[in-house]
């Protein structure tokens, strides 16, 4: 079964200006089965919020269709509204005068939970994302990555099948996020649906069954956790200090390396089309004696540079 | 059931803010001394002149109106949970907005009543103003479906600038002043042209007002009655404009993508 399904879906925010009106999804079409975490991976302002807040009823679309488990997002809002969980990040979106206890309850009411199932329904998201000892503090008292935290035990009250997570792990420590990543391999074998979009390539790399691209408005590419993968570590690089003219001259004529570029006046990056390039370009490295070097993982720009070049 | 209990948990969120902003002593300290003040200052026009019945009139209109000034605050408060960027959330859940609404904004009916009364019995006993017994125990429950009016009147406005909050100051004191102008406050509502009559008995404040100046003048039960009866009714079609129109600004909202702006 499909649980989300977008056809040629376009979003243009009127500017009421002189300058042009903000297109921020431009016929983008997606589908993700049932059961599936399905990543949303783009720079900033490539639509993918957008895309969330239209799928979750809270924007409307311009144009062209949504559907969530079935329900047409405009004209069946009243259906899809407590089917889904939504997790928004950020320092906004909570009551700060409020427990993070009180917080979730208030959402438990707004979701129809039974007051004789609130408890439970409260406690449990709350140890799973560890704020039990502080679930009584006021929310004005909560670092950021807490607040984050209470974002996702407020996405779970709804104990819905289809969950939207939109940057969840931004704010959060490094211990928080790999818990978070535990969660959702959880939630996802409980057979739920989970959409979630991040900037982060490694964690979309562990997370999802099928990776989505987005750039201005529109998928350019899906890939699944392996193409994914052997995406990124075809655009390992590395970068190394003290070079010799001799060191520069001998890298570029390896048969993996696609670039030797200047970083800074000490530094270099050498850029290679394969792990196995990575391999030699380390072992040249070390004959020639240069022992500050690093290995680095591909930024997102790298990435959309070889995902656009390539289409 | 489940709207009581969103209604309850909004009365939470607005209790806490208020209590952020007031504490005991400074809401008695600072707000209802600074608003008797205010309503002093207008009654003292009153003996200025040297007219008992200016005076009466002016205490009870200013005592009850800082009541109207205080529920107004409903106004701007509508917008705030929009600053708190929950707004957008409450939209989309499965409930109504209208009860979380309701109960985020219902602390400044609460403040209205209860700076009303202060007022009013301050004012009454400064300036020697009798209330016949026993219809004076009719004070407190109208001053209560007064606020409760212009709640529901502010309701209807609070709506209308969640669209556009950066117009909230504008329209919580345009309100205000023609409250205080033309419902009889200090002026009787028959002095202004037809038409602002017209206008005059469909604000919330005119009619519970009369109502009010009909107890501290003894007038008959019938009289008093008439015009609480308008009062609901006019409270009434106030709250069913706001209830049927909010969900409708929400979307509007979802249309033009504004529901996510904090201005």
């Amino acid at each position: 079964m499909t649980a989300i399904e977008t056809v040629d879906l376009r979003r243009v925010y009127e500017t009421h200006s002189r300058e042009p009106n903000v297109v921020a999804l431009n016929g983008l079409s997606l589908s993700v089965e049932d059961g599936m975490v399905q990543g949303l991976l783009g720079p900033n302002g490539a639509g993918k919020a957008t895309l969330v807040k239209i799928l979750s009823t809270v924007l409307l679309p311009t144009s062209g269709h949504a559907s969530v488990l079935g329900y047409d997002v405009v004209r069946q809002k009243h259906e899809v509204r407590p089917r889904i969980g939504i997790v928004f990040g950020g320092d906004r979106g909570l009551y700060w005068r409020l427990t993070g206890r009180e917080n979730l309850e208030y959402w438990a009411a707004l979701y129809h939970v039974p007051q004789a199932e609130t408890k439970r329904r409260v406690d449990s998201p709350l140890e799973r994302v560890g704020l039990t000892e502080r679930a009584d503090y006021r929310v004005e008292t909560y670092s950021r990555g807490m607040k984050q935290r209470l974002h996702l035990a407020r996405g779970l009250i709804a104990d819905a099948r289809m969950l939207f997570l939109d940057e969840p792990t931004t704010g959060m420590n490094p211990v928080a996020a790999h818990e978070f990543r535990d969660l959702i391999l959880e939630l996802r074998s409980q057979g739920r649906t989970i959409l979630l979009t991040t900037h982060d390539m490694a964690e979309a790399e562990a997370l999802c069954d099928a990776v989505a691209f987005i750039d201005r408005g529109q998928v350019i590419a899906t890939e699944t956790p392996r193409s994914f993968g052997a995406l990124l570590r075809g655009l390992e690089a590395v970068e190394f200090e003290g070079a010799r003219p001799e060191t520069l001259e001998a890298l570029q004529l390896l048969p993996a390396v696609s670039a030797v570029s200047a970083v800074s006046d000490q530094t270099h990056r050498v850029e290679v089309h394969d792990t196995a390039g990575v391999e030699a370009v380390l072992r040249l490295l070390v004959d020639h004696r240069v022992t500050s070097l690093r290995t680095a993982r591909p930024t997102l720009e790298d990435l959309y540079l070889q995902l656009l070049g390539g289409r | 059931m489940s709207d009581i209990r969103v209604f309850l948990y909004g009365l939470r969120v607005g209790w806490m803010q208020f209590t952020g902003f007031w504490t005991w002593s400074t809401w008695t300290g600072g707000w209802l001394l600074r608003i008797v003040a205010q309503a002093t200052f207008f009654a003292m026009i009153g003996q200025l002149l040297d007219s008992p019945e200016s005076l009466r009139y002016l205490v009870i209109g200013n005592g009850v109106v800082v009541g109207a000034l205080a529920v107004n605050w409903t106004v701007p408060a509508s917008t705030w949970d929009r600053g708190d960027g929950t707004y957008p959330l409450l939209v989309v859940s499965p409930s109504s907005l209208i009860p979380a609404v309701i109960g985020r904004t219902a602390i400044w009916l609460l403040n209205g009543i209860a700076t009303s009364l202060a007022s009013l019995v301050t004012l009454a006993v400064v300036f020697r103003i009798a209330v016949p017994w026993p219809s004076a125990l009719l004070i407190a429950p109208l001053v209560t479906l007064i606020c409760a009016s212009v709640f529901c009147f502010a309701l209807r406005l609070g709506s209308l600038v969640t669209r556009m909050p950066s117009a909230r100051n504008v329209v919580h004191n345009s309100a205000l002043t023609a409250l205080m102008a033309f419902c009889g406050v200090s002026v009787p509502v028959a002095f202004w042209p037809g038409w602002v009559q017209v206008i005059a008995n469909c604000l919330p404040l005119t009619h519970g007002l009369a109502a009010i100046r009909g107890v501290f003048d003894g007038a008959p039960l019938a009289m008093i009655a008439s015009n609480a009866v308008w009062s609901i009714v006019v409270s009434a079609g106030w709250l069913a404009i706001s209830v049927l129109t909010m969900d409708r600004m929400a979307d509007a909202g979802r249309a033009d993508g504004s529901i996510e702006f904090v201005r």
